[in-house]
């Protein structure tokens, strides 16, 4: 079987057996070599190959987050981000057309000379850097970017790119600000609120294989950045930019603000500022623009503090508007220094309190603080919100000046009475004046309403309009605290009403509406010499309207009127308060509290003469003329006996309303008429208790457009306030509520005092505050 | 007369089990660029199915012819000469990237002679070295004699060329001469006379110099001449331990050059991690075991040498293979048995295995 079996001996023999041994020794050293390398490869050096594997199978791609919106409190857009289209090319895709097509591209895209980003030969010089990618143009408009579409050019392609924009342009643009390149907010709410409103950057990691062929990628999605909602309502913001942008122009003025807000809720439904800045252009920024003056400009307030002043005393040193007070002919000496009235003012003796302030007697002021004392009068000042910030959601807020009482000088108490030695911002002046229209309760400004993640139109996210309110919420925001009982603050509204009325703030009044207010006219402290500018001065103007239960209050304050008639707070800002809220009142849908003359304009109210803190007074007669025309009863009044007809249909009836308004007169007792007189006349019923003959005012339909709702009530009906002197609460609330009033009882025991005092004719449903004494 | 017992079954499973794997792997590393290419994700897994059947079914054969068939010259001279020309014969042929390796009979039947010349080289040896053994100190009559056909086959590799399995043939050669008892100087004056012509060859020829450098520093260049070696080093460090799994390897996709053949072991551990790439090395290092151990009970010198050539060659080229994936040596183009796509590879390698099963009947 065998047959190439070799011979037996030479099988074995020669065969060395450790030569197999020594082989597979080899391979098991061998193997031990491989082992050893892949734990040294798979186990120590994993995550360094791990990481090396990533970096080259992966590509992660940062995605910008959308910036979060900025809405107004009835949601409409202030600020949006819309996605945009850059354009950029492969270069290398383009291949020897490169020339060609940059040429082509910047014809399309270079549409500003200045920008040297899309010349012609800045293009070309990217395609010839790089050959993967190179930009062509950013963030352009849909029109270039549909034409360069057109061109149909092969490597050119498109990326979405967030871009801010503004839709209202200017429109509050210290307020909303403006977002730089990378999306950095750089003023105003975009910079205050940069880290909620940015968002989260989301991350593509694609992965990609050797030849970058994209295989898949995990998305992190970016999170959008919180939404905004601000308390401003677009229509107020626009009707008080319109108002002080025609004032700041027609006087020259440096700049100006005003600020309109809710006096129930601290929010500011307005905060205009002048000159502005358009947010979209931020190329042409000019850096002067960009501070949000009301929060950041300190001013001396002169006499709109006067109101402070007055509040603190009758609040604290239990005077009274009916008091009387020495204005010493207009001079005042204390601790050596001399204290001067304006010229208007010299002779003026002993007056009422009221009286003093519609006068803006600077004595009269002093007066009051001494009686106070300086820490209490330092305290007042504090719980008004002075000398602190009031924390409003707004970059750069100052605290204004005040000093502490320690380092007053003795006749620093004179000074701040008349507000000198005290800086203020419009905000703070806005919200001292808010705290006296809602009663005395000072509520932080607040600007923003909420922060949220929803959009507009997710049922969740509600619009929030502005909605006058008769009292404050039950749930006083955080911060709040009451700085003067409810009835000084009724005092103080009347007094204001009466500076309107019968003062310095002519200028301010409204048709339609009662309004009430105090001016300011404080000389600019020259930085250079520190001493009292005998030339520039900052005209402001604080008020509220109505009256009885103030829908807004506003400040108006402007920085250096040089044209124009006069740099006086009742000439330069006192008509802007008036055109402001006259709109607002009117867009708010708020009711008439006064006669309504639709055939005046506000604008024409403002006579030639008017009465200013260093005019002579010798105007008044003209004055009481003109508001006897202008605060006569329309036919509709009640007191003429004639029905009440609706806001859609009034029944003009000019002559027959003449006779039937003086019989309803005649039927009112003699104590209440004569209540009329002693009380000043208020307003509406100085010319009946006069008797003079009365010009029936032309009636036509109320013509207010109705807006969000609001409700136009009949302003004309009101009804003659009954005197409760003596009267529990429980007869004091009966007889209100059968005149058709409101009462808000202070105190307990029996009724002793009352604001609007017995007599005043006001709009059925005004509150009447009533203090009860045992 | 030896008795007549089975088949060693370590050896056989650990063979259909390499096979296995290879399918699989092959598919996995495969899939992605077959389907690219080729337009179907099994192009070449079906490919190497078919040559992995064909192959088990010559090892069934082979199982069962008993070897000694084959210790015969008019089966040896005849194939060596055969191996001789297909070996010259491939040089007609057109090239394929600048290299004479395949044969291709009609569209679709290919084959690399250099594959047939590592089974032909180990029967060549062990039919002339049996009966030399007390000779083996004649370096004319035996060492020179039994070198010199081989040492022309590896010639004609290397000038295919294909390094790698040249390498792989002389190591066979030293290994089996080394068993057959030459002195260890013929091994100096081998390695001696080896070394120029080595350096010659990796050095001077451009891009075997680069590959050398790479090897040297893989991450100097890894772009360019590195970028191979790197690549096959990122497959094989994410495996971890665990691997990334079966079918989830990334380096395959285009980053990994010849992801389903010479680098397909960097996938392995890549997919499979520390745990499958030490289980293949263990496979080869049982197969290795069973390998030498048929050789080494083979009372039958011819037996002996074909088995352990048989095992050596194997076991050379998958360790060879293994190295040069984990850097360990230089790139050289040489598939990792059983598991590397490749027809030829598989069927000679099964096929030859079917000879050392058969061997190992007598040996249990």
């Amino acid at each position: 079987m065998h047959t190439v079996a070799p011979p037996r001996q030479t099988l074995t023999a020669p065969i060395k057996r450790v030569r197999f041994v020594y082989v597979a020794a080899f391979f098991l050293f061998w193997t031990v070599v491989i082992s050893g390398r892949l734990v040294w490869l798979q186990i120590i050096r994993h995550s360094h190959y791990v990481e090396k594997a990533a970096s080259q199978q992966e590509r992660s791609v940062t995605v910008a987050p959308r910036r979060g919106l900025l809405y107004d409190r009835n949601l409409r857009e202030l600020a949006m981000t819309v996605s945009v289209d850059s354009i950029y090319a492969v270069p290398k895709e383009l291949g020897s057309n490169a020339a060609d097509a940059a040429s082509l591209l910047a014809h399309v895209v270079h549409d500003d000379p200045d920008d040297r980003f899309t010349s012609e030969q800045s293009i070309l010089a990217r395609f010839t850097a790089s050959h993967n990618f190179a930009w062509v143009a950013h963030r352009v408009t849909p029109e270039i970017a549909e034409r360069v579409k057109d061109l149909n050019l092969k490597g050119v392609y498109f990326q979405k790119e967030f871009k801010r924009f503004y839709p209202n342009n200017d429109l509050a643009s210290q307020v909303l600000g403006y977002v730089g390149a990378e999306d950095v907010g750089l003023g105003g709410l975009e910079r205050e609120f940069e880290e909620d409103m940015h968002g989260t950057p989301g991350k593509v990691r694609t992965a990609l294989d050797a030849r970058r062929k994209v295989l898949g990628s995990i998305e992190q999605e970016p999170l959008p950045g919180e939404n905004l909602v601000l308390s401003i309502d677009t229509n107020i913001q626009h009707i008080a930019e319109r108002a002080l942008d025609e004032q700041v122009e027609k006087t020259k003025a440096l700049h100006g603000v005003v600020v309109v807000q809710d006096p129930r809720s601290g929010q500011i439904l307005a905060l205009a500022v002048s000159p502005r800045f358009n947010p979209n252009e931020t190329r042409h920024l000019d850096p002067k623009a960009l501070s949000n003056l009301a929060v950041s400009d300190v001013y001396e307030p002169g006499s709109t503090f006067k109101l402070v002043t007055y509040a603190s005393a009758l609040d604290g040193a239990n005077v009274k508007p009916e008091d009387l007070v020495d204005c010493q002919g207009g001079a005042i000496t204390i601790f050596g220094r001399t204290i001067h009235d304006d010229i208007s003012d010299r002779g003026m003796g002993v007056v009422t309190v009221q009286r003093a302030l519609e006068k803006s007697s600077d004595v009269a002021a002093v007066k009051l603080a001494m009686k106070l004392g300086n820490e209490r009068f330092y305290k007042y000042m504090r719980d008004f919100g002075f000398g602190d910030r009031t924390g409003i959601e707004l970059p750069s807020e100052t605290r204004g000046l005040l000093r502490p009482v320690r380092k007053w000088d003795p006749a620093s108490i004179g000074s701040l009475a008349i507000g000198q030695e005290v800086g203020v911002t419009p905000i703070q002046l806005v919200t001292m004046v808010s705290t006296i229209a809602n009663g005395g309760m000072y509520l932080p400004p607040h600007i923003i309403l909420s922060e949220t993640e929803k959009m507009k139109g997710d049922p969740e996210l509600k619009a929030t309009p502005f909605r006058p309110q008769n009292e404050l919420p039950k749930n006083l925001p955080d911060g709040s605290h009451r700085v003067i009982s409810e009835l000084t603050a009724a005092k103080m509204r009347s007094m204001m009403q009466s500076i309107v009325v019968n003062g310095t703030g002519t200028l301010a009044a409204l048709n339609g509406y009662s309004s009430g207010g105090k001016t300011g006219t404080a000389q600019k402290i020259d930085t250079a010499t520190h001493t009292y500018s005998k030339t520039k001065h900052v005209a402001s103007f604080a008020g509220i309207a109505p009256v009885s239960t103030p829908a807004i209050a506003v400040a108006v304050v402007i920085d250096t009127p040089t044209a124009g008639p006069s740099y006086y707070g009742g000439s330069v800002s006192a008509p802007v308060f008036a055109e402001v809220a006259q709109q607002v009142l009117e867009y708010l849908g708020v009711p008439h509290d006064q006669p309504f003359n639709p055939k005046k304009r506000v604008d024409e109210m403002k006579v030639a003469k008017v009465e200013h803190d260093d005019h002579p007074e010798d105007s008044t007669a003209d004055l009481n003329a003109m508001f006897a025309e202008a605060n006569a009863l329309p036919d509709d009044d009640p007191l003429k006996g004639t029905a009440n007809a609706g806001p859609a249909r009034p029944e003009p009836e000019p002559a027959a309303s003449q006779p039937a308004k003086r019989s309803v007169l005649n039927l009112l007792p003699e104590r209440v008429l004569a209540a009329f007189r002693a009380n000043g006349g208020a307003n509406t019923m100085a010319d009946a208790a006069d008797n003079k003959p009365l010009t029936a005012p032309k009636v036509v339909p109320l013509s207010q457009r109705k807006e969000d709702g609001g409700v136009i009530v009949d302003a004309t009906k009101r009804v003659a306030v009954p005197s409760f002197n003596g009267a529990a609460l429980r007869q004091v609330v009966q007889q209100a509520s059968s005149v058709g009033l409101r009462v808000q009882p202070v105190g307990s025991g029996l009724a002793r005092e009352q604001v609007p005092s017995a007599g005043t004719m006001v709009p059925v449903g005004t509150q009447v505050v009533v203090r009860f004494l045992r | 007369m030896a008795k007549r017992v089975g088949v060693d079954k370590w050896l056989f499973f650990v063979v259909v089990l390499l096979v296995l794997i290879g399918l699989v792997m092959v598919f996995s590393a495969s899939a992605v660029m077959a389907k690219e290419r080729y337009g179907s994700p099994y192009t070449f897994v079906s490919k190497q199915a078919m040559w992995a059947l064909v192959g088990l079914g010559a090892l069934l054969v082979l199982m069962r012819v008993d070897y000694r068939k084959f210790n015969n010259p008019k089966i040896v001279l005849p194939s060596v000469a055969i191996t001789m020309l297909l070996l010259i014969g491939v040089f007609a042929m057109r090239d394929s990237h600048n290299t004479h390796r395949w044969f291709k009979i009609g569209p679709f039947f290919s084959f690399q002679p250099s594959e047939i010349a590592k089974p032909v080289l180990v029967l060549f040896l062990a039919w002339f070295l049996q009966n030399r053994m007390h000779r083996m100190d004649d370096w004319k009559g035996t060492i020179l004699r039994a070198a010199a056909p081989p040492l022309l086959m590896i010639a004609l590799v290397v000038k295919e060329p294909d390094l790698g399995t040249a390498l792989v043939c002389a190591a066979v050669l030293a290994l089996m001469l080394y068993l057959a008892g030459a002195q260890m100087r013929y091994f100096a004056i081998g390695a001696a006379l080896a070394s120029p012509v080595l350096y010659f060859l990796l050095f001077h020829v451009a891009w075997r110099r680069a590959r050398m450098l790479a090897y040297m520093d893989p991450e100097k260049d890894p772009r360019g001449t590195g970028f191979h070696i790197l690549q096959s080093l990122i497959a094989v460090g994410t495996g971890g331990f665990h691997g990334l799994g079966l079918m989830e390897g990334r380096q395959k996709l285009f980053y990994l050059p010849e992801p389903h053949t010479d680098f397909i072991y960097a996938n392995v551990c890549e997919e499979l991690g520390l745990l499958g790439a030490l289980f293949v090395v263990a496979l080869f290092v049982v197969l290795g075991y069973r390998g030498l151990r048929t050789a080494f009970l083979s009372t039958d010198p011819f037996a002996r040498f074909l088995a352990f050539g048989i095992t050596c060659a194997i076991l050379i080229q998958a360790f060879f293979n293994i190295s040069v994936v984990l850097a360990l040596l230089p790139t050289k183009g040489i598939p990792l048995p059983f598991i590397s796509s490749g027809g030829t590879s598989v069927f000679i390698t099964l096929a030859s295995m079917g000879v050392l099963l058969n061997i190992s009947r007598e040996t249990d």
